[in-house]
């Protein structure tokens, strides 16, 4: 047996998971070479004193303002709990009025086209920010005299984009806690939604100054933030 | 029961479990006094650092809250309890993207196959700083492997379910812990 195969099998010897034969061309080794005697030992004090003093746990450095930390952000959300409970109409009431919703978002034309891009919920819409941003960037100055209105719109979105993220993140740590129902109205909501927010950025990397889809983008981003708002709370 | 008898029995975690689940903020403390330094050494363990350690203690510590209607019994609550810790430390690492194998690609040097007398510095007896010391200098997925192994006494089987790996990763990744465990402890005596 060499140092390596030997130092290999240290470990098993020192958790006592080695075969019998394995065993004894060990020891034959052990006895012979001294430095791979000196890795079982130094590897046996660790592992006896772990296991020795298993159980033994230090105090935190100051364990009293560790539990106030803890106290304080357990009530704060308790007491958010209860504010949204309070101000909340009954759940059953609002989320039948997703389920039963009907959508006048998407363009009929746009629908329609196979090209369309369904994207991911949140990251889709980030993309499609940016490539029409993009598109604003590249156009000449002078031959957009509507810019400024762009500007203004985009930075609206931008801000939209935000809340949405904020409340998507809140949804995602509650959706464990839904039903079945709830999680496909859910996504059935987000579903229409999302489609109308790719099909109108597909036609506005088209033509930046479609005021239309502008308005319909708008208002798509609204409904969404709306889902996610009232589906955050669930 | 007598008043004295209900004052000599402790109640149990359980029973606490159940009376911070509805809301009493004094059980739920009561379990915080209980078993706060076993959530906080582990994660000072498993994360090497003693503000970060604090961190994942106390959010360690809100989830408990959350999810505290949802404990049975069926176990003890101190293997849930420490189930949910280790949870939120490899959450906590995944998060950061940091990798639980190591390789030598990671620019971990390899372990050196020690050969003959080269090495005549013998590595000083064990003691709790030291130790901690050097647990605390290995890269997090051997910190990770050594210290659900050896401190907290799991089988590479679990270890393996806990972290998505195979038993025989653990247990390379357990033998690669120790040897530069080793020496580092070494090391430690030398710059003494
Ligand atoms: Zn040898």
């Amino acid at each position: 047996m060499n140092c390596e195969k030997c130092q290999d099998l240290i470990g098993d010897l020192v958790d006592g998971g080695l075969s019998r034969e394995d065993e004894t061309t060990l020891s034959l080794h052990l006895e012979e070479c001294l430095a791979c005697a000196d890795v079982r030992n130094d590897l046996e004090s660790i592992v006896t004193f772990c296991r020795n003093h298993r159980g033994e746990y230090s105090a935190p450095p100051n364990a009293d303002a560790l539990w106030l930390r803890i106290r304080n952000v357990i009530e704060a959300e308790t007491q958010l709990a209860a504010k949204v409970a309070s101000t909340r109409p009954p759940a059953k009431s609002f989320w039948s009025g997703w389920m039963s919703r009907s959508w006048e978002l998407s363009m009929p034309q746009l629908a329609a086209s196979a090209a369309a891009i369904i994207l991911v919920v949140s990251l889709g819409t980030t993309v499609g920010l940016r490539r029409w941003d993009n598109a604003r960037a590249t156009e000449p100055v002078a031959s957009s005299p509507r810019s400024e209105a762009g500007t203004r719109v985009h930075d609206r979105m931008w801000q939209q984009q935000q809340a949405i993220n904020y409340w998507n993140q809140r949804v995602e740590t509650n959706k464990v806690r839904w039903n079945q129902g709830m999680r496909d109205t859910f996504e059935r909501n987000l579903k229409v939604i999302d489609q109308a927010v790719n099909d109108s950025l597909n036609e506005l990397n088209r033509d930046p100054h479609d005021e239309v889809s502008e308005e319909m983008l708008n208002a798509a981003l609204n409904e969404k933030l709306a889902l996610l708002r009232e589906f955050s709370d669930l | 029961m007598t008043a004295a008898e209900t004052e000599t029995q402790p109640v149990t975690d359980y029973g606490l479990t159940q009376r911070a689940a509805q809301g009493d903020m004094g059980a739920f403390e009561e379990l915080y006094q209980r078993h706060n330094r076993r959530v906080y050494s582990l994660c000072l363990r498993m994360m090497g650092n003693v503000s970060e350690a604090e961190d994942l203690a106390q959010e360690v510590f809100i989830q408990l809250f959350r999810k505290i209607g949802s404990f049975r019994g069926e176990s003890a609550f101190t293997t849930w309890l420490h189930r949910l810790t280790v949870n939120q430390v490899l959450m906590h690492f995944r998060k950061r993207g940091v990798k639980m194998e190591q390789t030598t690609e990671d620019g971990e040097t390899p372990i050196q196959i020690v050969k003959g007398t080269e090495n005549p510095n013998a590595m000083p007896v064990v003691d709790r700083i030291a130790l901690d010391k050097a647990i605390s200098q290995l890269p997090p997925g051997y910190r990770t492997v050594f210290t659900l192994h050896d401190i907290e006494g799991h089988e590479h089987e679990e270890i393996a379910r806990m972290l998505g790996c195979s038993v025989g990763t653990s247990k390379s990744q357990l033998h690669k812990a120790r040897m530069k465990l080793r020496g580092l402890l070494r090391q430690q005596k030398v710059k003494e």
